[in-house]
């Protein structure tokens, strides 16, 4: 027995041996194919990768961008923001007695009295002493009576201003009542999307070709806020300016800075109603054009999901054919397929809520009256403050 | 049993020894020859790489593709769309708003007029002025009653009209220039994209954008000439007051404008169409694409020029020389400042004298 048990622990220190150095011979083999592995994520191996795995990762960095960025926060938060706030938006208007504002008025109101009792002495004074010629006697009286009146204007400006916002409002108000607001919002989002798509879709192979369509949905988002935001300035410093304005109005050597002063401000309070009916008739015959356009193109957005998984694809196949190439054809064939699961499966999962979302196709009519209602809204108000002069006596 | 054992032992030793050596030897071999082999280095490494470039660029230029065709069927659509008018029934809706909003104020002037000739008045010219006012507003009432069929007479001539220019040649050829013109900058960047992908970007920026802008461009005159003519009857309202003549003459011509701009664009495609038939033969050895991208820029130009702001155009040419000029602006200055730093020449005086001899 007691042989029998050196016999056996000589042969299993003989296997032992014999594992240790066919270990190894493994160990070479483990080795090599870890080093060739690693070599993916320092820019090495087969498929040179520093053009095609370094481009893969590329891919899902703007895919992930896109995706997160653009249309996770970027869109909901700031493009879709003039369609869902259009109505408050539009309607805003500063207030004359808002406490800062009404300060100002007060202000220039107080600094152009004694003016005022200057003027009206002075004229008074030439009236009655001065008198050379008969016509400079009525031209002073002219102005004695247009001072006046100006000074009746001038203590009535809050009020006027008041009333001319008020009817501005008014009309607008009636103006978005011609058509529904969910209409209009549904028209205005449905511009911002659409565009959207067609960055998704250009991104995807190259940024630059992209960028374009990504300027146009930042100008899409802004753009609005900024012509708005430019009346609601420009309204506030000619309502500040309206007194100063009637004052140079009345004096015929400066009547032209005040006519400007005062047709200004009438210009940029009455463009709100035009933005209302840019809005309202272009959502009431904007999509009947539908019927003058022959061939209405198309674009399969269906296409994107392909892209996008391609792309997932792509960047770990070539990582999967690496490592199975040591396990010959079938190795190269397996590890591909398996790299190509690998690269899809993530990325069909973090993008379902992305894919539901996508629209099967866009066509070029909503498309482009998308682009147009928001290059109106941006272009009339130039138009409009542009053309509109000239109409005060 | 025990030497038996022994040998055998020794024996198995051996076997694996030499076994584990060979395949260690083997494995060696097995990463040398794969290191060796073609897909692992050499041609196909190369070519493999380069099919993967390809493959990316062949995506950049297929989603542009995708992209050019949506806007390449402005050419298809742009006879139609240059004739297109709103239909009256989704105007009259918001015409219908201004015109009730206006008729009220008409109809209180015309009673108040009313009621100044027979009670209040009572000089003869006063009388003879209200009755003047009479006649005006009954016109502005009238009129802004009939707007709607204003409007719609307005759009049938203009309509017609361009569509009788445009059967004065083919549009087809002006249509096909334009299509060319497009086509050839995809091609170009079609090609570039080929040689580097980030070649031919610029290409179909300029590309796209020409179309774009031609799609929006009518798109918008589709819709001002809606929107004008829902403003009509308030212009016709501003019109008729003296105070607010300008603002009523604006808003009219504006209409006017953006109504008539078809025309323009008809005339662009005929005159296009016999441009292009007939320059080759003027000068045969002028490459033909020119035109087409010329002719492509023109139609863009048109709205302009029917607005009358040309000027942009002198303002470009103005921007173009001082950046052309840049470069020798800058040898001027110096030249300038050279010349700055000369002193004045001071003339002396010289006195003519006669010879001593005289």
């Amino acid at each position: 027995m007691k042989k029998n048990k050196i016999r056996v622990r000589k042969i299993a220190m003989v296997l032992l041996i014999i594992i240790v150095l066919s270990l190894n011979v493994n160990s070479q083999f483990l080795t090599d194919l870890w080093s060739n592995t690693k070599k993916h994520f320092k820019g090495e191996g087969l498929l040179n990768p520093k053009s095609f795995f370094g481009e893969s990762i590329g891919y899902f960095i703007r895919m992930i961008l896109v995706v997160k960025v653009i249309y996770g926060g970027f869109i909901p938060k700031y493009a879709l923001s003039f369609p869902h706030n259009f109505y408050e938006a539009i309607m805003s208007n500063p207030s004359p007695y808002d406490p800062g504002i009404f300060n100002l008025l007060v202000f220039m109101i107080k600094i152009l009295q004694p003016v005022y009792i200057m003027l009206i002495l002075a004229a008074g004074f030439y009236v009655l002493f001065m008198q050379s010629s008969l016509s400079s006697r009525s031209k002073a009286k002219n102005l004695l009576i247009r001072l006046l009146i100006s000074m009746l204007v001038l203590s009535l400006s809050i009020p006027i201003i008041n009333l001319l916002l008020g009817l501005s409002e008014g009309v607008t108000e009636s103006v978005f009542g011609l058509i529904s607001r969910q209409e209009i919002k549904h028209t205005l989002g449905g511009a911002v999307h659409n565009l959207f798509w067609v960055y998704a879709l250009t991104a995807v192979p190259h940024t630059d070709i992209g960028l374009p369509y990504l300027t146009l949905l930042f100008a899409m988002a802004f753009l609005p806020y900024i012509v708005l935001g430019l009346r609601y300035i420009l309204i506030t410093m000619f309502m500040v300016l309206f007194p100063l304005g009637v004052f140079f109005y009345t004096l015929p050597w400066l009547k032209g800075i005040g006519k400007k002063i005062l047709e200004q401000l009438i210009v940029w309070i009455f463009l709100q109603i035009f933005i209302a009916l840019i809005i309202v008739v272009f959502v009431g015959i904007g999509l009947t054009i539908e019927d003058h356009v022959v061939y209405n193109a198309k674009i399969s957005l269906s296409n994107l999901r392909g892209m996008y998984d391609v792309t997932g694809m792509l960047a770990l196949t070539p990582t999967g054919i690496d490592v199975g190439k040591y396990f010959g054809f079938w190795g190269v064939l397996l590890g591909g397929v398996i790299g190509a699961g690998v690269g899809v499966a993530p990325i069909e999962f973090l993008l379902c809520h992305f894919y539901e979302a996508l629209p099967a196709t866009i066509n070029i009519v909503y498309f482009v009256l998308g682009a147009t209602i928001y290059a109106m809204l941006a272009i009339f108000p130039l138009i409009w403050s542009h053309h509109l002069h000239d109409f005060l006596p | 049993m025990k030497n038996k054992t022994k040998t055998l032992v020794l024996a198995l030793i051996l076997v694996y020894l030499a076994g584990a050596l060979s395949l260690d030897v083997l494995a060696t071999k097995m990463k040398g020859a794969y290191s060796k082999a073609p897909w692992g280095e050499g041609f196909i490494n190369v070519f493999t790489s380069e099919a993967a470039k390809f493959s990316r660029k062949g995506l950049i230029i297929w989603s542009g593709s995708l992209v050019h065709d949506f806007y390449l069927s402005i050419y298809p659509n742009m006879p139609t769309l240059i004739t297109a008018n709103p239909p009256m029934w989704s105007i009259k809706h918001f015409m219908g708003f201004f015109i009730n909003l206006i008729e009220p104020f008409y109809i209180v002037a015309i009673m108040l007029t009313g009621f100044y000739i027979i009670f209040v008045s009572q000089s003869p010219v006063n009388r003879a002025k209200a009755k003047k006012w009479f006649g005006k507003l009954i016109i502005g009432l009238v009129l802004i009653s009939i707007s709607p069929l204003l409007v719609e007479v307005l759009y049938f001539i203009s309509s017609n009209l361009s569509k009788q220019i445009m059967n004065l040649a083919d549009v087809e050829l002006a249509l096909g220039s334009f299509k060319a013109a497009s086509q050839g900058l995809w091609d170009m960047f079609k090609y570039l994209t080929m040689i580097h992908r980030y070649g031919g970007v610029e290409i179909f920026l300029i590309d796209t954008v020409v179309m774009m802008a031609l799609y929006l461009i009518m798109f918008m005159r589709y819709i001002m000439a809606g929107l004008l003519a829902v403003l009509l009857p308030a212009a016709l309202f501003f019109y008729s007051w003296d105070l607010t003549r300008n603002v009523g003459k604006m808003m009219f011509e504006q209409l006017i404008i953006w109504i008539f701009m078809q025309m323009g664009w008809a005339v662009g495609l005929v005159i296009v169409s016999v441009a292009v038939v007939t320059l080759p033969s003027v000068a045969p050895s002028m490459p033909i694409e020119f035109l087409y991208i010329t002719s492509l820029l023109f139609m863009m130009a048109v709205p302009f020029m029917i607005l009358g702001v040309m000027n942009w155009m002198g303002l470009s040419i103005f921007m173009f020389e001082v950046v052309q000029a840049a470069p020798l602006s800058s040898g001027a200055v110096l030249f300038g400042e050279t010349t700055i730093e000369r002193k004045p020449v001071v003339e002396e005086e010289v006195i003519v004298k006669p010879p001593e001899d005289y």
